[in-house]
Protein backbone atom coordinates (compact mmCIF):
# COMPACT_ATOMS: atom_id res chain seq x y z
CA UNK A 1 0.00 0.00 0.00
CA UNK A 2 1.28 3.47 -0.76
CA UNK A 3 2.00 6.32 1.60
CA UNK A 4 -1.55 7.65 1.49
CA UNK A 5 -3.23 7.18 4.87
CA UNK A 6 -6.87 8.13 5.23
CA UNK A 7 -7.73 10.67 7.92
CA UNK A 8 -10.00 8.96 10.46
CA UNK A 9 -12.51 10.41 12.93
CA UNK A 10 -13.54 8.22 15.87
CA UNK A 11 -16.95 9.09 17.34
CA UNK A 12 -17.47 7.35 20.66
CA UNK A 13 -18.96 8.60 23.94
CA UNK A 14 -17.06 6.10 26.10
CA UNK A 15 -13.69 7.72 26.72
CA UNK A 16 -11.89 4.45 27.37
CA UNK A 17 -13.06 2.82 24.16
CA UNK A 18 -12.41 6.06 22.29
CA UNK A 19 -8.82 6.15 23.51
CA UNK A 20 -8.18 2.51 22.69
CA UNK A 21 -9.51 3.08 19.16
CA UNK A 22 -7.31 6.12 18.78
CA UNK A 23 -4.16 4.44 20.05
CA UNK A 24 -4.68 1.32 17.98
CA UNK A 25 -5.32 3.21 14.74
CA UNK A 26 -2.39 5.53 15.35
CA UNK A 27 -0.18 2.50 15.96
CA UNK A 28 -1.21 1.23 12.52
CA UNK A 29 -0.14 4.55 11.06
CA UNK A 30 -3.47 6.30 10.58
CA UNK A 31 -3.96 9.96 11.51
CA UNK A 32 -6.86 10.04 13.98
CA UNK A 33 -9.11 12.64 15.60
CA UNK A 34 -11.86 11.92 18.09
CA UNK A 35 -15.34 13.23 18.90
CA UNK A 36 -17.57 12.50 21.88
CA UNK A 37 -20.89 12.43 20.04
CA UNK A 38 -22.59 13.02 16.70
CA UNK A 39 -22.84 16.78 17.11
CA UNK A 40 -19.18 17.09 18.09
CA UNK A 41 -18.30 14.94 15.03
CA UNK A 42 -20.31 17.16 12.65
CA UNK A 43 -18.50 20.24 13.98
CA UNK A 44 -15.16 18.56 13.28
CA UNK A 45 -16.15 17.32 9.82
CA UNK A 46 -17.13 20.87 8.87
CA UNK A 47 -13.65 22.10 9.78
CA UNK A 48 -11.52 19.27 8.42
CA UNK A 49 -11.55 16.72 5.65
CA UNK A 50 -11.99 13.13 6.83
CA UNK A 51 -11.89 10.01 4.72
CA UNK A 52 -13.33 7.58 7.29
CA UNK A 53 -15.68 8.12 10.24
CA UNK A 54 -15.92 5.26 12.72
CA UNK A 55 -18.95 5.91 14.88
CA UNK A 56 -20.72 4.30 17.79
CA UNK A 57 -24.48 4.08 17.27
CA UNK A 58 -25.71 4.65 20.80
CA UNK A 59 -24.56 8.08 21.99
CA UNK A 60 -26.07 11.07 23.83
CA UNK A 61 -26.89 14.42 22.13
CA UNK A 62 -26.74 12.95 18.60
CA UNK A 63 -26.72 9.21 17.99
CA UNK A 64 -24.73 7.35 15.35
CA UNK A 65 -27.64 6.76 12.92
CA UNK A 66 -28.48 10.48 12.85
CA UNK A 67 -24.81 11.29 12.32
CA UNK A 68 -24.59 8.69 9.54
CA UNK A 69 -27.64 10.19 7.88
CA UNK A 70 -26.17 13.70 8.00
CA UNK A 71 -22.81 12.56 6.68
CA UNK A 72 -24.34 10.68 3.76
CA UNK A 73 -26.48 13.64 2.78
CA UNK A 74 -23.79 16.32 3.12
CA UNK A 75 -20.49 14.48 2.56
CA UNK A 76 -21.37 11.34 0.59
CA UNK A 77 -17.70 10.67 -0.21
CA UNK A 78 -16.85 10.04 3.48
CA UNK A 79 -16.79 6.34 4.31
CA UNK A 80 -18.45 5.35 7.57
CA UNK A 81 -18.00 2.31 9.78
CA UNK A 82 -20.51 1.84 12.57
CA UNK A 83 -19.79 0.25 15.94
CA UNK A 84 -22.80 -1.25 17.63
CA UNK A 85 -23.04 -2.49 21.15
CA UNK A 86 -26.51 -3.88 20.72
CA UNK A 87 -25.23 -7.06 19.27
CA UNK A 88 -28.13 -6.96 16.91
CA UNK A 89 -27.65 -7.40 13.28
CA UNK A 90 -30.74 -5.20 12.56
CA UNK A 91 -29.13 -1.89 13.50
CA UNK A 92 -26.00 -2.79 11.58
CA UNK A 93 -28.09 -3.65 8.49
CA UNK A 94 -29.97 -0.36 8.83
CA UNK A 95 -26.60 1.44 8.87
CA UNK A 96 -25.43 -0.47 5.79
CA UNK A 97 -28.69 0.43 4.03
CA UNK A 98 -27.94 4.07 4.77
CA UNK A 99 -24.57 3.75 3.06
CA UNK A 100 -22.19 2.68 5.83
CA UNK A 101 -19.13 0.82 4.51
CA UNK A 102 -19.22 -1.89 7.24
CA UNK A 103 -20.00 -2.49 10.89
CA UNK A 104 -18.05 -3.64 13.95
CA UNK A 105 -19.76 -5.40 16.81
CA UNK A 106 -19.04 -4.76 20.48
CA UNK A 107 -17.16 -6.05 22.33
CA UNK A 108 -14.65 -4.76 19.85
CA UNK A 109 -12.15 -7.18 18.37
CA UNK A 110 -9.26 -4.96 17.22
CA UNK A 111 -8.01 -7.49 14.72
CA UNK A 112 -11.40 -7.13 13.10
CA UNK A 113 -11.12 -3.32 13.30
CA UNK A 114 -7.75 -3.45 11.56
CA UNK A 115 -9.11 -5.61 8.73
CA UNK A 116 -12.23 -3.45 8.29
CA UNK A 117 -10.28 -0.18 8.25
CA UNK A 118 -7.79 -1.65 5.81
CA UNK A 119 -10.59 -2.75 3.50
CA UNK A 120 -12.08 0.71 3.69
CA UNK A 121 -8.65 2.23 3.00
CA UNK A 122 -8.32 0.05 -0.11
CA UNK A 123 -11.74 1.10 -1.32
CA UNK A 124 -10.90 4.80 -0.95
CA UNK A 125 -7.64 4.28 -2.75
CA UNK A 126 -9.26 2.32 -5.56
CA UNK A 127 -11.86 5.05 -6.00
CA UNK A 128 -9.16 7.72 -6.06
CA UNK A 129 -7.25 5.76 -8.69
CA UNK A 130 -10.41 5.29 -10.67
CA UNK A 131 -11.10 9.03 -10.58
CA UNK A 132 -7.50 9.68 -11.62
CA UNK A 133 -7.83 7.27 -14.57
CA UNK A 134 -11.08 8.92 -15.59
CA UNK A 135 -9.32 12.28 -15.57
CA UNK A 136 -6.48 10.86 -17.69
CA UNK A 137 -9.00 9.41 -20.13
CA UNK A 138 -10.80 12.73 -20.35
CA UNK A 139 -7.47 14.45 -20.94
CA UNK A 140 -6.53 11.99 -23.68
CA UNK A 141 -9.90 12.52 -25.29
CA UNK A 142 -9.36 16.27 -25.13
CA UNK A 143 -5.90 15.86 -26.68
CA UNK A 144 -7.28 13.77 -29.52
CA UNK A 145 -10.00 16.30 -30.19
CA UNK A 146 -7.42 19.06 -30.19
CA UNK A 147 -5.22 17.15 -32.62
CA UNK A 148 -8.20 16.76 -34.93
CA UNK A 149 -8.82 20.47 -34.63
CA UNK A 150 -5.20 21.29 -35.45
CA UNK A 151 -5.43 18.99 -38.43
CA UNK A 152 -8.62 20.53 -39.73
CA UNK A 153 -7.25 24.05 -39.24
CA UNK A 154 -4.04 23.27 -41.02
CA UNK A 155 -5.72 21.24 -43.71
CA UNK A 156 -7.99 22.37 -46.46
CA UNK A 157 -9.46 25.41 -44.68
CA UNK A 158 -6.18 27.31 -44.64
CA UNK A 159 -3.79 25.59 -47.00
CA UNK A 160 -5.97 26.06 -50.06
CA UNK A 161 -6.75 29.78 -49.53
CA UNK A 162 -3.05 30.41 -48.86
CA UNK A 163 -2.11 28.77 -52.15
CA UNK A 164 -4.72 30.89 -53.93
CA UNK A 165 -3.52 34.09 -52.25
CA UNK A 166 0.06 33.28 -53.21
CA UNK A 167 -1.00 32.86 -56.83
CA UNK A 168 -2.99 36.11 -56.86
CA UNK A 169 -0.08 38.03 -55.38
CA UNK A 170 2.19 36.74 -58.14
CA UNK A 171 -0.35 37.83 -60.77
CA UNK A 172 -0.77 41.21 -59.07
CA UNK A 173 2.98 41.73 -58.98
CA UNK A 174 3.15 41.03 -62.71
CA UNK A 175 0.19 43.31 -63.46
CA UNK A 176 1.47 46.26 -61.48
CA UNK A 177 5.03 45.62 -62.63
CA UNK A 178 6.36 48.52 -60.62
CA UNK A 179 9.98 49.14 -59.73
CA UNK A 180 9.15 51.75 -57.10
CA UNK A 181 10.99 50.81 -53.92
CA UNK A 182 7.88 51.23 -51.76
CA UNK A 183 5.83 48.88 -53.95
CA UNK A 184 8.69 46.37 -54.13
CA UNK A 185 8.94 46.40 -50.35
CA UNK A 186 5.20 45.77 -49.97
CA UNK A 187 5.40 42.80 -52.36
CA UNK A 188 8.43 41.51 -50.51
CA UNK A 189 6.52 41.64 -47.20
CA UNK A 190 3.46 40.01 -48.75
CA UNK A 191 5.47 37.17 -50.27
CA UNK A 192 7.59 36.47 -47.22
CA UNK A 193 4.54 36.55 -44.91
CA UNK A 194 2.62 34.17 -47.14
CA UNK A 195 5.64 31.89 -47.26
CA UNK A 196 5.99 31.98 -43.48
CA UNK A 197 2.29 31.20 -43.03
CA UNK A 198 2.42 28.39 -45.56
CA UNK A 199 5.49 26.81 -43.97
CA UNK A 200 4.04 27.03 -40.47
CA UNK A 201 0.73 25.55 -41.53
CA UNK A 202 2.50 22.77 -43.43
CA UNK A 203 4.71 21.92 -40.44
CA UNK A 204 1.79 22.01 -38.02
CA UNK A 205 -0.10 19.76 -40.37
CA UNK A 206 2.82 17.35 -40.55
CA UNK A 207 3.27 17.42 -36.78
CA UNK A 208 -0.39 16.71 -36.15
CA UNK A 209 -0.31 13.83 -38.59
CA UNK A 210 2.85 12.55 -36.92
CA UNK A 211 1.10 12.81 -33.55
CA UNK A 212 -1.65 10.64 -34.88
CA UNK A 213 0.89 8.16 -36.22
CA UNK A 214 -0.31 8.71 -39.79
CA UNK A 215 3.16 8.90 -41.30
CA UNK A 216 4.59 5.73 -39.91
CA UNK A 217 1.44 3.67 -40.35
CA UNK A 218 3.16 1.43 -42.88
CA UNK A 219 6.89 1.58 -42.16
CA UNK A 220 9.37 0.25 -44.67
CA UNK A 221 13.13 0.00 -44.96
CA UNK A 222 14.76 3.37 -45.55
CA UNK A 223 18.44 3.95 -46.24
CA UNK A 224 19.59 6.70 -43.88
CA UNK A 225 22.76 7.29 -45.92
CA UNK A 226 20.76 7.97 -49.07
CA UNK A 227 18.40 10.37 -47.27
CA UNK A 228 21.31 12.19 -45.61
CA UNK A 229 23.02 12.66 -48.97
CA UNK A 230 19.80 13.99 -50.49
CA UNK A 231 19.22 16.46 -47.66
CA UNK A 232 22.87 17.57 -47.82
CA UNK A 233 22.51 18.22 -51.57
CA UNK A 234 19.37 20.26 -50.94
CA UNK A 235 20.69 22.33 -48.09
CA UNK A 236 24.44 22.84 -48.40
CA UNK A 237 24.03 26.06 -50.38
CA UNK A 238 22.14 27.63 -47.48
CA UNK A 239 25.22 27.01 -45.34
CA UNK A 240 27.57 28.28 -48.05
CA UNK A 241 25.50 31.44 -48.31
CA UNK A 242 26.37 32.18 -44.69
CA UNK A 243 29.95 30.92 -44.93
CA UNK A 244 29.20 28.08 -42.56
CA UNK A 245 31.25 24.97 -43.25
CA UNK A 246 28.88 22.01 -43.53
CA UNK A 247 30.82 18.78 -43.29
CA UNK A 248 29.15 15.44 -43.97
CA UNK A 249 30.48 12.05 -43.03
CA UNK A 250 28.71 8.99 -44.42
CA UNK A 251 29.50 5.28 -44.41
CA UNK A 252 30.09 3.62 -47.79
CA UNK A 253 27.26 1.17 -47.37
CA UNK A 254 23.53 1.74 -46.87
CA UNK A 255 22.21 1.78 -43.33
CA UNK A 256 18.59 0.77 -43.14
CA UNK A 257 16.01 1.70 -40.57
CA UNK A 258 12.32 0.87 -40.44
CA UNK A 259 10.28 4.01 -40.96
CA UNK A 260 9.32 6.57 -43.52
CA UNK A 261 11.60 8.19 -46.10
CA UNK A 262 9.67 11.44 -45.79
CA UNK A 263 9.80 11.44 -41.98
CA UNK A 264 13.55 10.80 -42.02
CA UNK A 265 14.01 13.59 -44.50
CA UNK A 266 12.13 15.94 -42.17
CA UNK A 267 14.27 14.85 -39.20
CA UNK A 268 17.49 15.62 -41.08
CA UNK A 269 16.21 18.88 -42.54
CA UNK A 270 14.96 20.17 -39.20
CA UNK A 271 18.17 19.29 -37.37
CA UNK A 272 20.29 20.96 -40.03
CA UNK A 273 17.94 23.95 -40.17
CA UNK A 274 18.23 24.26 -36.42
CA UNK A 275 22.04 24.15 -36.61
CA UNK A 276 21.99 26.74 -39.38
CA UNK A 277 19.76 29.00 -37.35
CA UNK A 278 21.87 28.93 -34.20
CA UNK A 279 25.36 29.01 -35.73
CA UNK A 280 26.99 32.33 -36.46
CA UNK A 281 28.20 33.13 -39.98
CA UNK A 282 31.59 31.49 -40.54
CA UNK A 283 30.82 28.68 -38.10
CA UNK A 284 30.94 24.93 -38.58
CA UNK A 285 28.30 22.21 -38.71
CA UNK A 286 28.91 18.46 -38.99
CA UNK A 287 26.43 15.87 -40.14
CA UNK A 288 27.61 12.37 -39.41
CA UNK A 289 25.83 9.08 -40.00
CA UNK A 290 27.28 6.02 -38.33
CA UNK A 291 26.17 2.69 -36.92
CA UNK A 292 26.40 1.11 -33.53
CA UNK A 293 25.74 -2.53 -32.75
CA UNK A 294 21.95 -2.20 -33.01
CA UNK A 295 21.33 1.35 -34.10
CA UNK A 296 21.89 3.90 -36.79
CA UNK A 297 23.01 7.26 -35.41
CA UNK A 298 22.39 10.61 -37.04
CA UNK A 299 24.60 13.22 -35.43
CA UNK A 300 24.33 16.94 -36.12
CA UNK A 301 26.95 18.99 -34.35
CA UNK A 302 27.46 22.74 -34.51
CA UNK A 303 29.71 25.28 -32.87
CA UNK A 304 26.87 27.76 -32.51
CA UNK A 305 25.45 29.59 -29.52
CA UNK A 306 24.34 26.46 -27.65
CA UNK A 307 21.29 26.06 -25.43
CA UNK A 308 21.13 27.26 -21.82
CA UNK A 309 21.23 24.25 -19.52
CA UNK A 310 17.92 25.09 -17.85
CA UNK A 311 16.17 25.16 -21.23
CA UNK A 312 17.46 21.93 -22.70
CA UNK A 313 14.52 19.89 -21.42
CA UNK A 314 12.00 22.22 -23.02
CA UNK A 315 13.35 22.50 -26.55
CA UNK A 316 11.24 19.65 -27.88
CA UNK A 317 8.01 21.26 -26.68
CA UNK A 318 5.71 22.60 -29.33
CA UNK A 319 6.01 26.37 -29.90
CA UNK A 320 9.07 26.59 -27.66
CA UNK A 321 11.66 29.05 -28.91
CA UNK A 322 14.84 29.48 -26.89
CA UNK A 323 15.46 32.99 -28.12
CA UNK A 324 13.01 35.81 -27.76
CA UNK A 325 10.96 36.69 -30.80
CA UNK A 326 12.41 40.25 -30.83
CA UNK A 327 15.73 38.78 -31.97
CA UNK A 328 14.16 36.92 -34.85
CA UNK A 329 15.32 37.77 -38.32
CA UNK A 330 12.81 37.62 -41.12
CA UNK A 331 14.39 34.57 -42.75
CA UNK A 332 14.68 31.32 -40.87
CA UNK A 333 17.96 30.67 -42.70
CA UNK A 334 19.62 33.64 -41.04
CA UNK A 335 21.39 33.55 -37.71
CA UNK A 336 18.69 33.53 -34.99
CA UNK A 337 16.17 33.38 -37.80
CA UNK A 338 12.45 33.29 -37.14
CA UNK A 339 10.43 30.27 -36.28
CA UNK A 340 7.53 29.12 -34.23
CA UNK A 341 9.15 26.32 -32.29
CA UNK A 342 7.67 23.50 -34.33
CA UNK A 343 10.77 21.90 -35.88
CA UNK A 344 12.21 20.01 -32.92
CA UNK A 345 8.73 18.87 -31.81
CA UNK A 346 8.37 17.37 -35.24
CA UNK A 347 11.76 15.65 -34.97
CA UNK A 348 10.92 14.23 -31.54
CA UNK A 349 7.54 12.98 -32.74
CA UNK A 350 8.98 11.20 -35.77
CA UNK A 351 11.89 9.74 -33.82
CA UNK A 352 9.49 8.39 -31.21
CA UNK A 353 7.21 6.99 -33.91
CA UNK A 354 10.19 5.16 -35.40
CA UNK A 355 11.01 3.71 -31.97
CA UNK A 356 14.17 5.74 -31.68
CA UNK A 357 15.47 8.31 -29.28
CA UNK A 358 17.06 11.71 -29.51
CA UNK A 359 19.67 13.12 -27.17
CA UNK A 360 21.05 16.61 -27.01
CA UNK A 361 24.33 17.75 -25.56
CA UNK A 362 24.81 21.48 -25.53
CA UNK A 363 27.04 24.03 -23.90
CA UNK A 364 26.09 27.69 -24.11
CA UNK A 365 28.60 29.57 -26.21
CA UNK A 366 30.31 26.38 -27.40
CA UNK A 367 27.73 24.54 -29.46
CA UNK A 368 25.16 21.79 -29.61
CA UNK A 369 25.12 18.16 -30.63
CA UNK A 370 21.90 16.38 -31.47
CA UNK A 371 22.06 12.61 -31.93
CA UNK A 372 19.13 10.58 -33.18
CA UNK A 373 19.35 6.83 -32.62
CA UNK A 374 17.08 4.64 -34.73
CA UNK A 375 16.87 0.84 -34.59
CA UNK A 376 18.95 -0.66 -37.38
CA UNK A 377 17.50 -3.14 -39.87
CA UNK A 378 20.06 -5.74 -40.83
CA UNK A 379 20.31 -6.13 -44.60
CA UNK A 380 23.58 -7.89 -45.06
CA UNK A 381 23.03 -8.64 -48.71
CA UNK A 382 22.52 -5.05 -49.68
CA UNK A 383 25.77 -3.84 -48.11
CA UNK A 384 28.41 -2.71 -50.45
CA UNK A 385 31.56 -4.61 -49.78
CA UNK A 386 34.21 -2.29 -48.39
CA UNK A 387 37.71 -3.05 -49.57
CA UNK A 388 40.37 -3.29 -46.86
CA UNK A 389 42.19 -0.18 -47.99
CA UNK A 390 38.99 1.80 -48.47
CA UNK A 391 37.80 3.99 -45.56
CA UNK A 392 34.50 2.86 -44.10
CA UNK A 393 33.29 6.47 -43.95
CA UNK A 394 33.52 9.14 -46.56
CA UNK A 395 33.70 12.76 -45.50
CA UNK A 396 33.26 15.85 -47.56
CA UNK A 397 32.17 19.38 -46.96
CA UNK A 398 30.52 22.30 -48.66
CA UNK B 1 23.45 40.15 -26.99
CA UNK B 2 23.35 36.41 -27.46
CA UNK B 3 23.38 35.80 -23.74
CA UNK B 4 20.65 38.28 -23.12
CA UNK B 5 18.65 36.76 -25.93
CA UNK B 6 19.06 33.30 -24.52
CA UNK B 7 18.14 34.38 -21.05
CA UNK B 8 14.76 35.67 -22.12
CA UNK B 9 12.30 33.18 -20.80
CA UNK B 10 9.79 31.64 -23.08
CA UNK B 11 6.72 30.02 -21.69
CA UNK B 12 6.24 26.34 -22.29
CA UNK B 13 2.83 24.90 -22.04
CA UNK B 14 1.64 21.38 -22.66
CA UNK B 15 -1.95 22.52 -22.58
CA UNK B 16 -3.40 21.70 -26.02
CA UNK B 17 -5.92 24.50 -25.74
CA UNK B 18 -3.12 26.99 -25.11
CA UNK B 19 -1.14 25.61 -28.03
CA UNK B 20 -4.15 25.99 -30.29
CA UNK B 21 -4.51 29.58 -29.07
CA UNK B 22 -0.82 30.21 -29.83
CA UNK B 23 -1.25 28.88 -33.36
CA UNK B 24 -4.36 30.98 -33.92
CA UNK B 25 -2.63 34.09 -32.55
CA UNK B 26 0.26 33.50 -34.94
CA UNK B 27 -2.10 33.07 -37.89
CA UNK B 28 -4.10 36.19 -36.98
CA UNK B 29 -0.98 38.33 -36.62
CA UNK B 30 0.33 37.28 -40.04
CA UNK B 31 -3.06 37.83 -41.65
CA UNK B 32 -3.04 41.33 -40.20
CA UNK B 33 0.37 41.93 -41.77
CA UNK B 34 -1.00 40.82 -45.15
CA UNK B 35 -4.12 42.96 -44.79
CA UNK B 36 -2.09 46.03 -43.89
CA UNK B 37 0.29 45.44 -46.80
CA UNK B 38 -2.63 45.07 -49.19
CA UNK B 39 -4.13 48.32 -47.90
CA UNK B 40 -0.81 50.12 -48.47
CA UNK B 41 -0.60 48.60 -51.93
CA UNK B 42 -4.13 49.71 -52.76
CA UNK B 43 -3.43 53.29 -51.69
CA UNK B 44 -0.32 53.33 -53.89
CA UNK B 45 -2.14 52.06 -56.97
CA UNK B 46 -3.48 53.97 -59.88
CA UNK B 47 -7.23 54.36 -59.08
CA UNK B 48 -8.04 53.46 -62.67
CA UNK B 49 -6.21 50.14 -62.50
CA UNK B 50 -9.28 47.92 -62.36
CA UNK B 51 -7.45 44.70 -63.12
CA UNK B 52 -5.22 45.11 -60.07
CA UNK B 53 -8.22 46.09 -57.97
CA UNK B 54 -9.99 42.90 -59.01
CA UNK B 55 -7.13 40.80 -57.67
CA UNK B 56 -6.90 42.82 -54.47
CA UNK B 57 -10.60 42.08 -53.87
CA UNK B 58 -10.03 38.39 -54.54
CA UNK B 59 -7.08 38.26 -52.13
CA UNK B 60 -9.07 40.05 -49.44
CA UNK B 61 -11.91 37.58 -49.92
CA UNK B 62 -9.55 34.66 -49.36
CA UNK B 63 -8.08 36.33 -46.27
CA UNK B 64 -11.58 36.91 -44.94
CA UNK B 65 -12.40 33.24 -45.45
CA UNK B 66 -9.33 32.19 -43.43
CA UNK B 67 -10.05 34.77 -40.75
CA UNK B 68 -13.67 33.66 -40.51
CA UNK B 69 -12.58 30.05 -40.16
CA UNK B 70 -10.05 30.67 -37.40
CA UNK B 71 -12.43 32.94 -35.52
CA UNK B 72 -15.13 30.28 -35.39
Amino acid sequence: MDKFKPQILIVEDDELIRNIFQQSLENWGYPVDTAENGQDALDKIRRKNYHIVITDLNMPIMDGMTLLNRIKSEWPYIETIVVTGFATIESAIDALKMGAFDFILKPVNFDQVKITVKKCHHKIQAEAENTHLKKINARLKELNEMKDKFLSITNHEIRTPLTIIKGYIEILDGLINSSEPEIREIFQILKSTIQELTQTVERMHTLTRANRGDWIAEPHNVDVVQVAQKVYDEMHRLFEHRSIQLEISLPHHPLYILGSFHALQIILRELLQNALKFTQDGGKVNLKIYETHKQVAICVQDNGIGIPYEKQDAIFSLFYEVQDVVYHKSSKNEFMGGGMGIGLSLVKEFVTNMKGKIVVDSDPGIGSTFVVYLPKVRQETSHKEVKPDEPSQVTFSS
Amino acid sequence: MIDSALNVSSSVSEDPQEKLTQLLTFLRSRLNVISTSLYLLETSLDPADNAAKKYLIKINQEIDSIRKYINE
